[in-house]
């Protein structure tokens, strides 16, 4: 199932090598990453009840798991008495299917969309581009993207590849601002422009999913740019796209998930936007699509059952030393990074099998996580799954082997630390190797004279 | 089989033995508040602007001062009288908002630790209003502020049902250029929240 057709089907080394080779860019988008990881310790720092709030968040979630069937008719059935219109997608093609028929009912060939990763995993805009539908994404950095004939790089950023002059001149093309012009403020107030037209005319938006209420048939999206707000009310009909895992049992639990999302996202205390739909508005229509793709077989595998817990956040991403150095596009798939790399060989191991490779399992990504996904577990136990079916990569099948066998026993974990800094000092060469992928296109820093062990060890007797 | 009939039946196939939902008591670290303090710092943050109304202070002079003399008002509060009112049409064509320079309207509550309010459809009457506007105006009782979430929530299930309501913290905005912060994105520019004594 090729489901991105506009996606390079390249192996993501190779991927991340091109990416590789303008170094300041890399550089760059490293640093921007890293700035809102940093954000985002800021702000998860400033509640003191954190890891309890990730802990609840996860034991929420692994409820709404172990009882999805009745949360899911629970759900389904306030939202039929709120006046909503419920359908059932079992695929990407079902769920595309579903939101064309809605809109031929309505007679309708322009939409906006407000940012929806599950649209993106769908393939939702090629398939109606496909139908004579002209979809006009509306959150800022996925219009930038849509303009420039791509996909998001990032779940919640999804121009963070993209450098201001180059929106400049993309909006000169597309939008005729002067050219040269590429004041952030300027650009953004072209774009709000070029969009309210969107909005005053378009008479279906379709939205994403952030949270959906079991207790009360509603859905909650958080945005900051207003866009889902603005698309909705203007429009005749909401049709809302989401995951069946996006649910939660009732309204009180949003306190838990609402603390953590933006924090985690961008360091922000909540979105500007959390916008609760429970019924539509007098004489218009809301549409609400559920949709299982994969995600009913990811539950029965029980090694990877706690990947459905991600709301998304994007944490991960910031926070991957492999993300922040091969871009979102090196992932080929809608969500990329650490969750995305557990999520794609779900869909399809074959395609996707490098994926799980793309990590030096340094778990920085489990331990940012809000929901506590144990996501470089998983990324481990793929690896596993992988190399029975013989799809494991060839160079790095050998490396991670090692790795895993390394992992598993601590005393010679440390022992081999000490070994490979010895290594590093004494014969740099035979740690850039081929056999290590990750060191291509860069020289490894220094090593230290001691680790952190040795000189604890050393120090706390003095 | 129906695809809702197929997800359903593998879903119960493959869901774990059920977990129990945990409790939402906070522990006895988690953070406490000066709420009225926390709320303006907070709101100023994220680039909202927070007006006090003194005891005897006449709110509508205050409002006219707050803004540019030339815009218009619309305002659906209860809580001031005059300025322009919600017309009818709107609520067959929200578009016809398109040119409201500001829209005010009452809030709930607050929510301090994230600078929020909470407004429902019902109080604000028609759903596009505070973000199609230019500028949103809102007026908040300063005794109707709540410490964080948690408590939000207890408050939005004690006020009662609501057909859409919102949690609206500051003005619109997007870092999506290069993370450079703009305010006014699609929604209002600017927001101002006015505490009543
Ligand atoms: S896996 Fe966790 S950190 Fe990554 S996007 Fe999902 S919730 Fe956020």
């Amino acid at each position: 199932m090729s489901v991105h057709p506009n996606k390079p089907s390249q192996p993501h080394a190779e991927l991340a090598q091109q990416f590789n080779k303008d170094e300041d860019r890399v550089n760059w988008h490293d640093e921007t990453l890293w700035w809102i990881r940093q954000k985002r310790d800021k702000a998860a720092w400033s509640v003191p009840e954190w890891e309890w709030l990730r802990q609840t968040a996860s034991d929420i979630k692994a409820h709404v798991l172990s009882n999805m069937h009745d949360l899911l008719t629970q759900f389904e059935a306030q939202a039929l008495a709120n006046g909503a219109i419920v359908h059932w997608a079992a695929d990407a093609a079902e769920h595309n299917a579903i939101v064309h028929r809605i809109l031929q009912e309505n007679k309708v060939q322009q939409i906006v969309k407000s940012k929806s990763m599950l649209t993106e995993e769908c393939g939702l805009n090629e398939y109606l581009h496909e139908h004579g539908i002209d979809v006009v994404d509306t959150d800022l950095g996925e219009r930038i993207v849509q303009l420039a004939g791509e996909t998001p790089s990032h779940i919640v950023l999804p121009c963070i590849h993209w450098k201001k002059e180059e929106i400049g001149e993309l909006f000169h093309q597309h939008l005729h601002t002067p050219k040269g012009n590429a004041d952030p403020q300027y650009l953004t107030g072209a774009a709000r422009i070029h969009l309210r037209e969107k909005f005053l005319t378009r008479k279906v938006a379709i939205t994403g999913v952030n949270f959906a209420i079991a207790e009360t048939g509603e859905v909650v999206v958080c945005t900051n740019e207003g866009n889902a707000d603005m698309g909705t009310h203007l429009a005749d009909v909401h049709i809302a796209c989401m995951g069946i895992e996006k649910l939660i049992p009732q309204r009180q639990h949003l306190g838990v998930f609402t603390r953590l999302l933006a924090r985690s996202a961008t360091g922000q205390p909540i979105t500007t936007y959390t916008s609760h739909f429970r019924k539509p508005a007098p004489g218009r229509q809301l549409h609400i699509v559920l949709v299982d793709n994969g995600r009913s077989r990811q539950l029965g595998r029980e090694a990877f059952r706690n990947s459905l817990k991600c709301i998304r956040c994007g944490a991960c991403m910031n926070t991957c030393p492999v993300y922040r150095r091969s871009g979102g596009h090196s992932y080929k798939y809608a969500i990329s990074g650490p969750i995305g790399s557990i999520l794609a060989p779900n869909l399809d191991m074959r395609k996707h099998a490098d994926l799980p490779f793309a990590s030096t399992l340094c778990g920085s990504c489990t331990n940012v996580c809000p929901v506590k996904i144990d996501i470089h577990e998983q990324l481990y136990q793929w690896r596993q799954e992988l190399y029975k079916e013989g799809l494991a990569p060839k160079g790095k099948a050998v490396s991670m082997k090692m790795a895993g066998w390394l992992l598993g026993k601590p005393a010679l974990y440390r022992f081999a630390g000490k070994a490979a800094r010895t290594v590093l000092r004494l014969a740099p060469f035979m740690v850039k190797n081929s056999l290590n992928p990750w060191y291509k296109q860069r020289e490894m820093p220094a090593p230290p004279k001691q680790s952190f062990s040795e000189w604890y060890a050393k120090n706390k007797k003095a | 089989m129906s695809s809702r009939s197929k997800i359903l039946a593998q879903v119960k196939a493959n869901q774990p033995a059920s977990v129990a939902l945990p409790g939402l008591e906070l522990p006895a670290h988690a953070a406490q508040w000066d709420a009225l303090q926390k709320f303006v710092e907070t709101l100023s943050g994220i680039g909202g602007r927070v007006i006090r109304i003194l005891p005897g202070e006449d709110v509508t002079a205050t409002l006219l001062h707050a803004f540019d003399a030339n815009s218009n008002i619309l305002n659906v509060s209860a809580t001031v009288q005059g300025f322009q009112a919600l017309p009818d049409a709107a609520f067959e064509e929200p578009a016809l908002l398109q040119n409201v320079d500001i829209a005010l309207m009452d809030a709930a509550f607050g929510v301090a630790e994230n600078g929020a309010v909470w407004v429902t459809e019902a109080q604000y009457k028609l759903r596009a209003l505070p973000f199609i506007c230019q500028h949103l105006a809102v007026l908040l009782p300063q005794q109707e502020l709540v410490a964080h979430m948690h408590n939000a929530y207890q408050k939005v299930q004690a006020i009662g049902q609501y057909d859409f309501g919102v949690f609206i913290a500051g003005p619109s905005k997007t870092a999506d250029i290069e993370q450079s912060l703009v305010l006014g994105a699609h929604g209002p520019k600017t927001m101002t929240v006015f505490l009543l004594p």
